[in-house]
């Protein structure tokens, strides 16, 4: 007669069951992170009303009928809000898990800010024949301050609802942080200032938001990694 | 998982039970160096409960699941991959001479055991010093690093393992 053996079952690994005793003493409630979706209408409506605000602190009044008859002005600040929405989006969406954009959604949002960088040099008024870059910058360095100051209110505000979250991708979170941001700020500029040569919108409204999409993503290294320590 | 973020030890415990078996199996299909399989597997553990507010209650747990056990797994990789490095710069030092031959075997042991220690990721070697050279309380060192008894429990344990590997056959 054979003596039957109970099934063998699989033992647990002992480091799997310190580590359950581990994570079991550090338990404790926590404040579970806002929906994506709830992020991201947040940071919007915030970041216009915060806009609309500085404005008016600025005394920056959009010039709306010299706007309304200029299309390449409107379809731009169109772009620009469309680049600003998406970039959002693009850098919530990248610090939730699970919630990643498909690259169908990547190559929309990079192709609509490419779109941005474009558009001046294809549809806005020639720049004059010599470029001067000290000129440029003597006559246009205030769109310059204007585009970065407005940016930072709106950026700060996404910096503190992306860092809650658990970005793996910090750096290419903090990108879309910056693009975000300061696009709206360079929006807002665009309504206000009367200026159309490409150059100047180029190097004066476009140049601050690809640099703070650089520093961005700097600051993202360690502003959304924070999490994991 | 709402269970979980809200502290119940029970939940937490039985999810840990029950994705033990999952988790696992990802890495090992995934990891083809069984020495590390488990030190992968302590980090993407340790994730899962760092990450654990970033999951939405009502939304799919399972990409929450793997976006962080994929992201965890390759971070802990990049890690080893560091640490392994750092071995072999240190098997590279040249030979001790005959006169380091003649010097007593504790004093011997005691530059082994710095030279290890000095070897291991500055974040098990932080847990290590401020627990048994400094004398330090879980708690204590914990605060002073700024991160969780578990964390901090989780990086001496992989620092003892990776000394008692790298002393073998020393003493």
């Amino acid at each position: 007669m054979r003596a039957s053996h109970p099934p063998k079952q699989k033992s647990i690994p002992q480091i799997h069951r310190e580590m359950v005793r581990d994570l079991l003493s550090d338990r404790k409630p926590i404040v579970p992170m806002r929906s994506a979706w709830s992020q991201w209408s947040l940071w919007l409506s915030l970041s216009i009303l915060m806009l609309a605000l500085a404005m008016t602190l600025m005394k920056m009044e959009p010039d709306m009928d010299s706007l309304a008859k200029q299309m390449p002005s409107m379809t731009f600040i169109f772009l620009a809000f469309l680049g600003s929405a998406l970039a959002a989006w693009e850098a919530i969406a990248s610090s939730v898990p699970g919630r990643q954009t498909s690259p169908a959604y990547r190559w929309l949002a990079s192709g609509v800010l490419a779109a941005l960088f474009l558009f001046p040099i294809l549809f806005f008024a020639p720049s004059p024949q010599h470029l001067n870059a000290l000129r440029l910058f003597e006559e246009g360095h205030a769109c310059l301050t204007n585009v970065s100051l407005l940016g930072l209110p709106p950026w700060l505000l996404l910096v503190f609802l992306v860092s809650r979250n658990a970005a793996f991708h910090p750096a290419w979170t903090g990108a879309w942080t910056g693009a975000s941001a300061f696009l709206l700020g360079m929006m807002a500029v665009q309504m206000h200032c009367p200026n159309n040569q490409w150059s100047h919108v180029l190097m004066m409204h476009l140049l601050p938001v690809a640099v703070a999409m650089v520093l961005a993503s700097w600051a993202g290294l360690w502003l959304f990694s924070r999490w994991k320590k | 998982m709402a269970k979980v973020q809200q502290g119940d030890a029970a939940a937490y415990e039985q999810i840990l039970n029950e994705l033990g078996p999952v988790l696992l199996g990802y890495v090992r299909k995934r990891v083809f160096n069984r020495e590390i399989v488990m030190d992968v597997y302590q980090e993407v553990l340790l994730t899962f409960h760092k990450a654990r507010h970033s999951y939405e209650v009502g939304r799919p747990f399972g990409p929450w699941l793997f976006t962080v056990a994929r992201n965890s797994m390759l971070d802990a990789l990049a890690k080893n991959r560091k640490f392994v490095e750092r071995e072999i710069a240190v098997e590279e030092l040249p030979e001790p001479g005959a006169w380091e031959a003649d010097s007593a075997a504790e004093g011997e042991l005691g530059d082994e055991l710095a030279r290890a220690l000095e070897a291991l990721p500055p974040l098990n070697r932080q847990a290590i010093e401020l627990l048994k050279l400094k004398g330090l309380t879980l708690e204590e060192a914990a605060a002073q690093l700024g991160v969780s008894v578990a964390a901090l429990k989780v990086r001496a344990h992989r620092g003892y393992k990776q000394l008692r590997e790298s002393l073998k056959g020393k003493s």
